[in-house]
């Protein structure tokens, strides 16, 4: 039985409304998302899906519009916007910027001490948080964050939003700046917390990420959903995207050029091995009488 | 407003775009009256050479045609701390007993000395606060870079670097708007990592650290964009002030020099008086 | 590749009195205190970027600091002793000082330990920044000479305290020194 955990409906924000510098970031836009889903968050730079984002989280109240966040009403001026950050994770863009102190146990032990945890309780959440993202308890805890690799520091960043135990968890540009063998890590353990059961929000410019992970998509375009629906239909319409400023995955793309060739691949694969098995099945059926 | 947006708040000095004379005026010639003034006022002790100075103010806030209610903001907004010190003043500071003793009462004494003493307070900070929003409302921060750099190059040959001087100013100014995105960005992060700022408690080691998730990376970033830049400042060939040349020319017309000549006058004036 | 010192003196000065104006700007420059006057923090940047770069740069910084804060004071003034600083003898000429100070306590005290240098560093520069202001005051018959020690004692302290601990965690953060004798967290 899912549970609707976001509901957003309508919401408009402008920037510093009133002066000469006010810019309309969101133009009423609606989104959900259900427990157990994975949605993406697509749009060219300027979209509005930071905005939308900051939204989900509490960081801003609603100007205009409804969000309803783990059944709590943003809008309710009583409502404290504290409880929903904390239940709902945001990571930002590079979050390794936001590391403060020297050792990492220390970092990511931050958020769970502000919640009330202490002792062995506070011990055993940051070995949870960090066995999550792959940084091995006993062999990081007491390491120099400086002394970590770029793949790394983002890990415990990660690690250390994840220590809150949120509910649902946010990223904007996850893979953003990270080497190619860093960037697969950091998607296999965001693809182990789906499996936990953890609700994701994704957003990102990087059209395979998007591929690898979202079940659904929402498509910004000047503050307004211009596109939606499941990944894979809304990914396979190459030619829409590109009018909205953006692409389908190199796959995608790929399979469709071998189409007009004349190579009838069929199936709507997203993902390498996706298209691997569509071409396997093909060759099979060319070399079949 | 959300409590995130800092852009907002972080303004250096105030540029009222306008076309009078003041606003042409070359900025080197503005920034030596400004200096002149400032020197000249603070020197001052004499009320009619302070009336002088108010008076000559505002000829040139008339001048550049700035609207009364701008120029008098600022004075407006610090007139309840005036009147505060103003009374401070005559009332409490023992410096001022000079003169007729015009009332008397418990450790309160009022002199004709006194009161001078804050009317002098109370006039050389409005000429002050009039006089740096001239400046401010009548050049802008690019100008008044270029001015200064010009000004300061003839300092150069007495070994003051003066490029590298109004360099640093210019990247100070730029850096502002860029850093405060960051601190906006850094704010929210950590909000949402549960970080709470505000709900102060403890001694001044223990607020501190509340303060550092913000301040530490804000200071960090700032450095690595220091590198940043110096590398790329290095990667495109620059090798310092020495026999450097401008893009942007400086020329001082003689209605600049009168202007400055009649400031000087004045400023001396306002001293002497 | 390596930068030229002199080249990355002007960006780190440039940036960092960046820092003090945007400290001095918004509420980020001020921790609040008991004594309902705020511990002020716009002259750390001078003495770290003093204790890095030397005390050219931290004299260049202070310049920054002092005339923004001159500026700042004539045109949005946020409260009564804003007045006193529209007088640059009060809000620049004591700033220039902070830096160079700091400068040399730290290579005074880092022969015998580093971080020890960077914290005596810090009290001295915010002490150099709390005396010297205060002294201007006094000097210009703003303030009473009676009146100042317990401005130094209720907020120059702490602030002294509070700019220790700044440069120390950024300096030690950014020159990868590990602080304390504790290797390690404490989880």
């Amino acid at each position: 039985m899912s549970e609707l955990l976001i509901d957003v409906r309508g919401l408009r924000h402008t920037y510093m409304p009133g002066t000469p510098f006010a810019s309309i970031a969101l133009d009423g836009v609606d989104f959900r998302l259900e427990s157990g889903e994975t949605v993406g968050v697509v749009g060219s730079t300027g979209a509005g899906k930071s905005t939308l984002l900051q939204h989900l989280n509490g960081l801003y109240r609603p100007q205009e519009g409804e969000v309803h966040v783990l059944g709590r009403d943003l809008r309710d001026p009583g409502q404290d916007l504290r409880e929903v950050r904390r239940s709902v994770g945001l990571v930002f863009q590079r979050p390794e910027q936001q590391i403060f102190s020297q050792y990492v146990g220390d970092d990511v032990a931050y958020g769970p001490r502000l919640l009330g945890l202490a002792g062995e309780a506070l011990r055993e959440r940051v070995r949870w948080a960090m066995d999550l993202v792959g940084l091995g308890f006993l062999d990081y805890k007491d390491r120099l964050t400086w002394t970590l690799s770029g793949g790394e520091q983002r890990k415990a960043a990660l690690a250390g939003v994840l220590a809150l135990q949120p509910r649902v968890l946010i990223l904007d540009e996850p893979t953003a700046g990270l080497d190619p063998q860093a960037r697969l890590g950091l998607l296999d353990d965001l693809r182990r917390l789906r499996a936990e059961g953890l609700a994701l929000v994704v957003a990102s410019h990087n059209m395979e990420d998007i591929a690898l992970l979202a079940d659904r998509l929402y498509v910004l375009q000047g503050g307004r959903v211009a596109l939606e629906g499941p990944a894979r239909q809304v990914l396979s319409q190459g030619e829409r995207l590109r009018a909205l400023g953006l692409d389908a995955p190199p796959v995608v793309n790929l399979l469709q050029a071998l189409r007009d060739l004349g190579v009838s691949v069929g199936g709507d694969s997203l993902t390498l091995d996706e298209a691997e098995e569509a071409l396997a099945a093909w060759l099979d059926g060319r070399r079949s009488p | 407003m959300s409590e995130f947006d800092f852009l907002g708040q972080v303004t250096i000095g105030q540029y009222l775009p306008g076309d009078s004379p003041l606003h042409r005026m070359d900025p080197r010639a503005k920034l030596l009256m400004a200096l002149a003034w400032i020197a000249a006022v603070v020197a001052c002790r004499s009320l009619l050479g302070m009336a002088l100075a108010a008076l000559a103010v505002a000829a040139g806030l008339w001048v550049a045609r700035i609207p009364a209610r701008f120029a008098l903001r600022s004075v407006w907004r610090a007139l309840p701390f005036l009147a505060l010190l103003a009374v401070l003043q005559v009332l409490v500071m023992p410096g001022n007993r000079t003169g007729a003793v015009l009332w008397q009462w418990w450790i309160v004494t009022v002199t004709t000395g006194g009161l001078l003493a804050g009317a002098l307070l109370v006039a050389r900070f409005v000429v002050l606060i009039l006089a740096i929003s001239l400046l401010s409302f009548t050049t802008g921060t690019n100008d008044l870079m270029h001015g200064l750099e010009h000004l300061l190059r003839p300092l150069q040959r007495l070994g003051l670097p003066a490029h590298e001087l109004a360099l640093t100013f210019d990247i100070a100014l730029r850096s502002v708007p860029l850093l405060a995105l960051e601190a906006e960005r850094l704010a929210k992060a950590q909000a949402s990592r549960g970080g709470e700022f505000g709900g102060a408690k403890g001694g001044a080691i223990r607020r501190v650290q509340q303060a550092l998730p913000l301040l530490v990376p804000l200071f960090l970033g700032a450095l690595q964009r220091a590198e940043r830049l110096a590398l790329a400042m290095e990667a495109r060939g620059y090798v310092g002030g020495r026999g450097r040349t401008q893009w942007v020319a400086l020329r001082m017309r003689s209605a600049d020099y009168v202007a400055l000549a009649l400031v000087l006058g004045i400023a001396v004036a306002v001293v002497l008086v | 590749m390596e930068t030229s010192s002199r080249v990355r003196k002007i960006a780190v000065a440039g940036v960092l009195g960046a820092i003090s104006v945007l400290l001095g700007a918004t509420h980020w420059g001020f921790i609040p205190w008991i004594s309902g006057a705020a511990l002020t923090i716009m002259h750390v940047p001078v003495i770290i970027g003093a204790v890095l770069e030397g005390p050219v740069v931290g004299l260049v910084i202070g310049l920054i600091f002092g005339v923004f804060s001159l500026i700042q004071a004539a045109i949005a003034p946020t409260g009564p002793t804003d007045v006193w600083f529209t007088n640059p003898l009060v809000s620049v000429l004591p700033r220039l000082l902070i830096g160079p100070v700091a400068w040399l306590v730290y290579q005074g005290v880092r022969r015998v330990h580093e971080v020890a240098g960077l914290a005596v560093a810090g009290v001295a520069g915010s002490l150099t920044n709390t005396l010297l202001v205060l002294g201007m005051l006094g000097v210009l018959g703003h303030v009473p000479w009676a009146a100042l020690p317990p401005i130094i004692w209720a907020n120059g302290l702490p602030e002294a305290v509070a700019s220790a601990v700044i440069t120390v965690v950024v300096v030690a953060a950014w020159k990868r020194i590990a602080i304390g004798r504790k290797q390690g967290s404490s989880i």
